[in-house]
């Protein structure tokens, strides 16, 4: 962060003091405009950026038959069901006619049916977060010790898993969970989340580049496998482990599919199912649940952002 | 940072508070799901049954008492009658001291078993058109006929002559609920009117819970829904906890339960502020059809009785059944077959319990993929998932089928069914209308019955669109053209319903068999712009001209129809007024009447492991009794040649009755009343050998090619545009060719 | 450039390792017994709920249909190639990611040079652009479609400046759409990425480099770029996946048979699964992790080979 400290070679003559100041000067109002040329620049992306979320909360605000005047075209349904064929003008607005709570009221005491959603959307995620990040960090452990060309392999395959698209793997894995009678169960939703290969990726990532100076001194002075693992690596991982499990965290949280196949139960779905899938004169409620949605993840980045960014920064920690 | 975590603080207590209402309640659902699907596997309810009749006299009003006997009243000549009938006993008359043409409107049961009447009084004689009614009697009798409270309410609730009693209630307070369809009245005990509210439509019940709360239940503005009367404030108010379920038949769950309610085939009973229904039974499985049920309710022994009034027969036939619940291990062992749907039509129902019940070694279990509030996604997929994993049903319906025959076929889930006609003596595939069995036939394979057919066309005036079988696109135009412009196409013509129309059976006109497509052809777009000329939203005009009317006066050229029966076609003539062709759509050529089938329709999953069950299901579809009594839930064409012949002589021979003068009269085979208020009466008589003839024609050359409906919709919504003026004909078509063409290549 | 040198490669400390060699090997066969140890649940899980299914694909692709599993050998991947959709697919599948994973590597670096200069508000900045990862993927598609519909925002603005209506999702503009809506969401996280490398090059260097009168561009190509080469790779592989998962947007937004620029391959994969075609759609999978493999397989070639100078 202090890259601009202006470190201007001293001046050797008294006879240049004064160019010397006016440099400084100069340098300084070039400063001065380059930092605001960069504020306006980072601030008009910032605003593209906030866009979509603040739309999102303003308009949760608004009552329905206010969103169903502005979007109307965007999302009614013909009676087939599919497109609607009539079209006027689509008005997006940030604030609100008359701020309204009737969406929140709806969703949070008429109709209990979005916090048992909600409330199923915690149970499915949290185990996963917690249970993913456990295998994941034993796992990248050992693939961070004694690299060999079989570890190397399988890490590769973990990669490869890890990309195929869900349409692939959604029947097979409705074939496997019936297998192993996990289907209509909360299992088939955990298990595949547990063993998923992503934190797996990032962690490994990340304690390949913990110096193996570190853990040869500790090996050195005599310290096993899990002290290293557990006095070493987990205490440097802290970060890391924070800003995988905010990943985690926002890639189950938004998941539809798997739960869709897997839990034939309706009451079993989490919110993001029925975010969907929002059906016509439903969109006022949706941006109201996909508010109160985002609060979760809201939390999860305010608390976790400095780590976040630390996680991955460790380096400069040691090195530095 | 100080700031931000007091943000999250509030955030995290707002998200406490907000969800500390359902955790607890939450946490014990799932474990109380999977008790109640072990227990369901275990027991099944077995049912007797009991026809409620009394000789001469027609049933009506039926209800259950306590003691699991039903109610019901009798006419006969004017007379009428309340009668008992236990399980296996015999027909008792209950006394009730009538006045003379008084009518019983509603039988309803309070909480300690007595019985609740609504009597009617009428000026006339209660068989005359001409009855008003005139005076209200609310009477409480003991089970045996004691009379414990009568109390005369006199005229205040007639307020017009249509006037009908559909409930009749008591609260614990002994105040009396009286619902006549769109409104409630609420009596004081003494029999005043102590208040009326107006549901806001037509309602679907009322029903007391405990005693406590009256509900009602109708559509609303804001769809389904219930709420109860609010006394206080002389109202009807939401339910303090709202219930979300979707339409059904809800009435109350006596002492035990709030609810007790039918949705689609399955009983639950539900109390207020509980997360879930608890599923009692599915009806099929009781041999129920759950569409004709009037009332159910559970009985101090756990069994559950139920009555039904089955009005697909000639004269409703009205029963009674007591359903015991047994283990499965006491039950005589049936092989049991699943009829898997996305949704049940009324006609499978049906057609399933006839079948359970005259089986003695299979017994069909309904799987309804949509059933509960799923959405379509959810259910496409679960469907989707059991298909492919090779856990499908034995049956898989194809009347609600979500893909294709072709997309079956290419995953290889239905069995070809000619090998079963082939070895099979009793069935002769030659006995059935070849049209009709094409339908399902791909590749010299056929995979599905249907049980009954109709025929979608388009009916125009002879002068209008020729004699021909088939016309074309340009005659359409032509047509058009030659008319004025005030002239209409189909009533209510829309630009989309006409797009729709000119391309419902041209499809392939513009899709070669090498995979390529032609949208942006001259002749598409010709549709385009044809399709533009009529207005974007018709306006309904519930003043203006029926549609009899201006077909006659030649202002309406053409009607879509789906002809069901000989007499669905002369009323087609009838309504022409000349002589009428039943053309078809516009094609390029092949016939342009579409066979669409009608009722239980059905293939069969090639990894079922009871396919001689299948097969027994679809000989008793295609079977000489099944086929000649269609009734009215399979309605259409039999698919059985010699069935349909003697539908069409029984169309053909005259009925008559004899007039109060004596005279024989021709009795008319249906009556159609049409015009905004019902002005238009045509009657139907016997066919003529040339209507016959006619409908035999367009039966032979019927045919199943319809567009494919994914490229209607892109077809559809990409017009949209140019119907709105922003893009250009051209633009359009290019657009529409580039997506179906991606449609098409993607399928080959 | 000296000065990075001495800072690349730690040196090893040959005199503790050529003394206790063989403890040393024995400790190794036992550490790396123990480390597999470490693997094993790991392993055991990806194996049955990653593994064994990716191996019923496989199956499903050399049979004719997965109710009577004939042996076809290879006809479904045949068929599947000679596709004209499939190929339309791979190649749009390929010119997104082609466009779009360079940019956003190229704009989330940009971005994070950006917020590692002077300027106030620096940590609300970068909350601001890790937003898009918080918003639910259906108020996404659900803005998005407000924004570029035809009488949408996008067009309004537009035309203030003059220019003609554009109909976005339906047009050789649905690309651009696509592509920016991928940035939107992966921006950020990227940023984040290139900010943590930025923040660990170490103070001196740049000091001494200032101090060496470099140019601000010969600090950035000498310095900067060596230090992030790791985490370049890593971003490029991070937005590939993500590349991946941002179709489903893509899907939502434009319907299962959209303009013909924007037909992905989860298109091609998600009509084939509604159309119970699972023969193919395996067998497109299967074609699809192989071009992966080869993809992923040079990168990770190329973070060995590029990778492990600045690298402990």
């Amino acid at each position: 962060m202090k890259k601009h400290r202006i470190d201007l070679p001293m001046p050797a003559k008294a006879g240049e003091e004064r160019a010397y100041r006016w440099m400084v000067r100069k340098k300084k109002g070039k400063l001065f405009i380059k930092k605001w040329t960069a504020t306006f620049i980072a601030a008009f992306f910032a605003i593209l950026f906030l866009m979509p979320i603040v739309l999102t909360v303003s308009n949760s605000f608004m009552s329905s038959s206010e969103i169903s005047s502005n979007y109307g075209q965007v999302f009614s349904t013909s009676d087939k069901g599919g497109k609607t064929y009539i079209s006027e003008k689509v008005n997006l607005k940030f604030i609100p006619d008359m701020v309204s709570f009737s969406q929140y009221i709806t969703v949070l005491l008429k109709s209990p049916d979005y916090l048992f959603k909600f409330w199923n959307s915690v149970i499915l995620v949290v185990p996963i977060v917690f249970f993913q990040l456990l295998v994941a960090v034993l796992a990248s452990y050992g693939f961070t010790r004694y690299r060999g060309r079989i570890k190397e392999m399988i890490f590769f395959i973990y990669i490869i898993l890890m990309l195929m698209p869900y349409q692939v793997t959604l029947v097979p894995n409705y074939l496997v969970s019936n297998w192993l009678h996990l289907l209509d169960t909360r299992w088939a939703i955990w298990l595949p989340g547990i063993f998923s290969p992503f934190a797996v990726y990032l962690l490994t990532k990340f304690m390949r580049r913990i110096p193996i100076s570190v853990i040869e001194a500790a090996q050195i002075d005599g310290a096993g496998e899990w002290q290293i693992f557990r006095r070493i690596c987990l205490p440097l991982c802290k970060g890391c482990l924070c800003s995988v499990a905010i990943l985690i965290f926002i890639d189950y949280w938004n998941m539809v599919e798997q739960p869709l196949i897997l839990l034939s139960e309706d009451t079993m779905h989490p919110l993001s199912v029925f975010l969907s899938k929002i059906k016509n004169g439903e969109i006022g409620l949706a941006f109201a649940v996909a508010t109160i949605y985002m609060v979760p993840t809201l939390l999860v980045f305010l608390y976790g952002e400095d780590y976040l960014v630390e996680g991955i920064t460790y380096q400069g920690g040691i090195k530095g | 940072m100080k700031i931000r975590k007091w943000f999250m603080l509030g955030i995290v207590s707002l998200l406490v508070f907000a969800l500390s209402g359902c955790g607890e309640k939450e946490q014990e659902a799932p474990e109380a799901a999977e008790d109640k699907n072990e227990n369901r596997e275990d027991y099944l309810y077995v049912a007797e049954y009991e026809e409620l009749k009394k000789d001469g006299y027609s049933t009506n009003n039926i209800t259950i008492g306590k003691d699991g006997q039903a109610f019901f009243s009798g006419v006969k000549d004017g007379e009428v009658k309340l009668f008992s009938q236990k399980m296996g006993g015999e027909v008792e008359e209950v006394p009730v001291e009538l006045e003379e043409n008084t009518a019983i409107g509603a039988i309803g049961t309070d909480l300690e078993g007595n019985l609740l009447l609504g009597l009617i009084t009428y000026s006339e004689v209660l068989d005359s058109l001409t009855t008003a009614p005139e005076n209200v009697i609310v009477r409480k009798i003991t089970a045996d006929g004691t009379v414990l409270k009568d109390i005369d309410i006199g005229k205040s609730l007639i307020n017009d002559p249509e006037f009908y009693i559909q409930a009749l209630l008591e609260d614990k307070d002994e105040n009396y609920y009286i619902s006549t369809g769109q409104k409630v009245f609420v009596l004081k005990p003494n029999g005043e009117v102590y208040f009326e509210v107006d549901a806001g439509g037509y309602i679907s019940n009322v029903f007391s819970m405990k005693g406590e709360k009256t509900v009602v239940a109708n559509y609303g503005d804001m769809g389904w829904e219930m709420r109860e009367v609010d006394l206080a404030g002389k109202a009807l108010k939401a339910l303090d906890t709202p219930i979300t379920f979707e339409y059904g038949i809800y009435q109350s769950g006596g002492t035990d339960a709030d609810i007790l309610y039918t949705m689609g085939t399955k009983l639950y009973s539900y109390n207020l502020g509980e997360n879930e229904p608890t599923e009692i039974l599915n009806w099929v499985d009781s041999d129920i059809d759950s569409g004709n049920l009037r009332g159910f309710s559970i009985l101090e022994d756990g069994k559950v009785a139920a009555v039904s009034m089955d009005l697909s027969s000639e004269e409703g036939k009205a029963e009674l059944a007591i359903l015991t619940k047994k283990n499965r291990s006491e039950i005589p062992e049936k092989i049991v077959l699943t009829y898997g749907t996305t949704h049940i039509p009324y006609f499978v129902k049906t057609d399933v319990v006839a079948f359970n019940k005259q089986s003695d070694k299979y017994r069909i279990e309904i799987k309804e993929y949509g059933e509960g509030d799923k959405d379509y996604e959810t259910m496409l997929n679960l469907w989707t998932a059991d298909m492919s994993s090779g856990n499908g049903p034995d049956i898989i319906d194809m009347y609600y089928c979500p893909v294709g025959l072709q997309e079956l076929v290419s995953m290889g889930v239905v069995e070809d069914l000619n090998p079963y006609f082939d070895a099979d003596a009793e069935v002769d595939r030659e006995d059935f209308v070849d049209s009709a069995m094409k339908a399902y036939e791909l590749d010299g394979k056929l995979y599905a019955i249907m049980r009954c057919f109709g025929l979608a066309t388009v009916a125009g005036k002879v002068s209008d669109v020729g004699e021909g079988d088939t016309w074309t696109l340009d005659d359409v135009f032509a047509l058009m053209e030659s008319k004025d412009s005030d002239v209409e196409l189909f009533q209510y013509t829309t630009k989309y319903n006409a797009l729709q129309m000119m391309m419902q059976v041209n499809g392939d006109m513009f899709v070669s068999e090498d995979g390529t497509c032609n949208f942006e052809s001259e002749e598409f777009r010709k549709i385009l712009e044809f399709a533009n000329r009529f207005p974007k939203e018709f306006q309904y005009d519930p003043t203006g001209a029926s549609d009899i009317e201006k077909i006659r006066e030649g202002k309406l050229l053409l009607v879509e129809e789906t002809v069901t029966s000989v007499q669905y076609y002369q009323l087609c003539e009838a309504k022409f007024g000349e002589p009428v062709n039943l053309i078809g759509y516009p094609t390029s050529g092949e016939s342009g009447i579409l066979i669409s089938p009608n009722g239980t329709t059905a293939a069969m999953n090639v990894n079922s492991k009871n396919k001689e069950g299948v097969w027994e299901f679809f000989k008793f579809l295609m079977a000489e009794e099944q086929q000649e009594n269609l009734q009215s839930a399979n309605s259409g064409f039999p698919i059985m040649r010699s069935a349909l012949e003697k539908q069409f002589e029984k169309d053909m021979q005259p009925e008559y009755y004899e007039d109060t003068d004596g005279t024989q009269k021709e009795k008319p085979k249906g009556v159609w009343s049409t015009g905004s208020s019902g002005e238009v009466t045509i009657d139907v008589y016997a066919a003529t050998q040339e209507q016959v003839d006619s409908i035999k024609q367009m039966i032979e050359i019927a045919q199943n090619t319809q567009i494919d409906s994914k490229m209607l919709d892109i077809i559809m919504e990409e017009a949209q545009s140019y119907f709105d003026g922003q893009k250009s004909v051209e633009e359009v078509s290019a657009l529409i060719q580039n997506r179906i063409q991606i449609y098409i290549s993607e399928k080959r | 450039m000296k000065i990075i040198k001495s800072a690349g490669k730690p040196e090893k400390t040959g005199k503790a390792r050529s003394g206790r060699k063989k403890r040393a090997s024995q400790r190794d066969a036992r550490g790396r017994k123990i480390s597999s140890v470490f693997l094993s649940p790991s392993v055991l899980g990806v194996l049955v709920f990653f593994v064994l299914p990716f191996f019923v694909v496989i199956f499903y692709s050399v049979v004719d249909n997965p109710i009577s599993h004939q042996f076809v050998f290879f006809d479904n991947f045949k068929m599947v190639f000679n596709n004209a959709a499939f190929r339309q697919a791979a190649s749009n599948t390929m010119k997104f990611s082609l466009i779009a994973v360079p940019l956003a590597v190229v704009l989330s670096l940009m971005l994070a040079m950006l917020l590692d200069s002077k300027m106030p508000f620096k940590s609300q900045f970068r909350t601001f652009f890790l937003t898009p990862m918080m918003v639910p993927i259906a108020s996404i598609v659900l803005i998005w479609q407000v924004l570029f519909h035809y009488n949408g925002m996008v067009n309004d603005m537009t035309a203030l400046f003059g220019a003609g209506k554009i109909d976005w999702l339906k047009s050789d503009h649905a690309q651009v759409v696509i592509i920016v809506l991928f940035l939107w969401k992966n921006l950020g996280y990227n940023m984040i990425l290139f900010m943590a490398a930025l923040s660990s090059i170490p103070k001196d260097i740049l000091e001494v480099a200032v101090l060496e009168s470099a140019k601000p561009w010969q600090i950035f190509v000498h310095i900067k770029i060596r230090y992030l080469s790791s985490t370049l790779l890593f971003v490029t592989i991070m937005s590939l996946i993500n590349s991946f998962k941002v179709f489903r947007e893509i899907y939502l937004l434009t319907d299962d048979y959209p303009y013909p620029t924007v037909y992905m391959m989860q298109h091609f994969m998600n009509n084939t699964f509604s159309n119970l075609d699972y023969q193919r759609l395996s067998a497109a999978a299967i074609m699809m992790s192989i071009v992966m493999v080869v993809i992923i397989g040079i990168l990770f070639l190329a973070e060995n080979h590029f990778g492990r100078d600045v690298e402990g």
